[in-house]
């Protein structure tokens, strides 16, 4: 069962599913179930009979989460709860998804997975929240923190370049602050590849960080995004207080993917090929 | 304007010479360190007065992190006193004096890019011993620009992206740490960026700056290689690897990103992109290498 289908992560596992024909997914948009509604998760995941549950569904926006705070908490912090206890029950296994904003960014160093998590704002803190809730309610789970994610689906940097690049000759970018991108396909092979060897039967309680390899600033991104598409807009490099955002915004969020590497036998792509290969899709849809 | 040079035969130094003949309006007075070693005073001040000095650009280091740590005292010989010595003469000849720095007078635990002012508290001996004679310039010298730079390239000397083309050419894949972030310089900017400071200085003033250089961007020494590889168009694969797979001797800062606003700012330069730096560079010394 895929909660949240109509997202980014979400779209991506619809993308994919077929390829996996062994497999029955089940997929709830938001629309479809809201999953801070407990009665209505419960039914849904006893009429799928459901062995996983992923959840992909989440209140992503950090600037509107400043302003609305409750919103942020139902669906991130409440609605992961509410997952977790009901995948207790049915003895189901839960992926569920995270992220590097219950970091402070003040590393100098890729975060591993047992950095103390130092949420700056109201998105950080509710996605955090809902880790403590799943892991408190104890079902077997899985808990993946992905780093700066972008897809074919959704609203991304990624696309909001590539539209900005064929409407502008230059743009400026922040080049202050540093992560990992990390593309919503890669972390979908990445989670089929451990469904593929998940032993249903043991209890799992980990958390993972996945981020495709290598480093870079907005600027570096944006600078590749048009390099990849042939775009010939020109990037320009500023600093961040160029920007006024409402929502806190870390300095540096890149993920160490070293555990989920050694524990499940991945290999993950470099973010700059996993980049070429969402514009070659992209060009194609 | 007599323009003298020490340490010409350095990574640095070896790009000014390069350059030098691209300004036909200045003279140019090269020292290698064999020819001139900066930690001796009668020596520097005898040169000094011969090529009538206006401008000493101080390329001379002792740059080896490792052997640093191993033999301090030649590290702050010349790193230091080597400084002070440069700035003494350079007060008593009233000229200005250039001095080429580090991102390794920081200890790397920032989590953004390092500005002028942010606080200097190198982790090892050759941080200090940049520290103590960016410190000795300031107390000594009446006129000074020092210039700290990030992770350097060029055609010349040793530097990563010569040790990664000529490891690219004999392997067919290459651990290289992916969880250090810093941003590349290639040398050729750096003195493009100095000649043009030099076009615009006004002798009779005095300067007291330090300023940070590098090229635009960041990445890390993995990012580094795999462009590295593209460009010179190497079949060898590069694999990410964390810094405790790979021991080393000195200490190595986590984050060295530079800001270069500074520079941009007050002397209304623009700074390549690192990716369309090293793009050249490659170019370069595969034509020089044949």
């Amino acid at each position: 069962m895929v909660a949240g289908s109509g997202g980014q992560l979400g779209s991506e596992f619809r993308a994919v599913a077929e390829r996996y024909p062994q497999w029955n997914f089940f997929f709830f948009s938001h629309r479809e179930l809201d999953i801070s509604d407990g009665k209505h998760v419960r039914e849904a995941m006893r009429q799928c009979d459901c062995d996983v549950v992923i959840n992909c569904a989440a209140f992503t926006s950090v600037d509107m989460a400043e302003a609305n705070p409750e919103a942020s908490f139902r669906v991130n912090r409440d609605g992961a709860g509410i997952l977790a206890r009901w995948a207790m029950e049915q003895r189901a296994l839960l992926i569920h998804f995270s992220t590097y904003y219950v970091f402070d960014g003040l590393s100098p160093r890729p975060y591993h997975t047992g950095d103390p998590a130092v949420p700056l704002g109201v998105y950080g803190m509710s996605k955090l929240q809902g880790e403590e809730f799943v892991r408190q309610a104890g079902p077997s789970h899985l808990i993946v923190r992905v780093g700066w994610l972008y897809s074919r689906f959704g609203e991304n940097f990624v696309k909001t370049m590539l539209r900005l690049g064929r409407e502008r000759d230059s743009l400026d970018v922040v080049s202050d602050r540093v992560g990992s991108p990390v593309y919503a396909a890669d972390v979908v092979t990445a989670v089929m590849g451990i469904l593929g060897k998940v032993d249903l039967k043991r209890c799992y309680s980990s958390t993972y960080h996945y981020a495709n390899e290598g480093v870079c600033s907005w600027f570096d991104f944006a600078v590749s995004i048009m390099k990849t598409a042939n775009l010939p807009c020109r990037i320009l490099p500023v600093e961040s207080s160029a920007f006024a955002v409402s929502g806190p915004r870390p300095w540096y969020s890149a993920l160490s993917s070293t555990s989920v590497k050694r524990d499940w036998g991945l290999a993950v792509p470099c973010w700059q090929d996993s980049l070429a290969a969402m514009i070659a899709g992209n060009v194609l849809m | 304007m007599n323009i003298m040079i020490t340490g010409s035969e350095g990574q640095l130094g070896s790009e000014f010479r390069a350059m030098a003949c691209a300004y036909p309006q200045w003279n140019f007075f090269f020292y290698s360190h064999q020819a001139l070693d900066i930690s001796e005073e009668l020596k520097v001040d005898k040169a000094m007065r011969q090529c009538r000095c206006d401008v000493v650009l101080n390329c001379a280091a002792f740059t080896s992190v490792d052997k640093a740590e191993s033999s301090p005292d030649l590290s702050f010989r010349v790193n230091r006193d080597g400084a002070g010595v440069l700035a003494q003469s350079a007060r008593k000849n009233g000229a200005l004096l250039i001095q080429f720095s580090t991102f390794g007078v920081f200890d790397g635990m920032a989590p953004r890019p390092y500005r002028e002012d942010d606080d200097a508290e190198p982790k090892g001996f050759y941080g200090k011993a940049k520290l103590a004679g960016e410190n000795l310039i300031r107390t000594i010298a009446p006129s000074y620009l020092i210039i700290r730079i990030g992770w350097l390239f060029s055609p010349f000397g040793e530097n990563f992206v010569k040790k990664i083309l000529s490891l690219g050419q004999e392997r067919t894949s290459l651990g290289v740490v992916s969880d250090r972030v810093g941003s590349p310089v290639y040398a050729a900017d750096l003195v493009s960026a100095v000649m043009s400071i030099l076009v615009m200085v006004d002798l009779q003033r005095t300067y007291s700056a330090t300023y940070h250089y590098a090229n635009e961007g960041v990445c890390s020494w993995y990012d580094f290689a795999i462009a590295i590889m593209k460009l010179a168009k190497l079949p060898c694969r590069i694999l990410p690897i964390e810094s405790n797979a790979f021991p080393v001797f000195g200490p190595r800062p986590w984050y060295s990103v530079l800001n270069n606003n500074a520079i941009k700012r007050d002397w209304g330069i623009t700074i390549p992109y690192w990716q369309d730096s090293l793009a050249l560079a490659v170019i370069r010394m595969q034509a020089l290498s044949l």
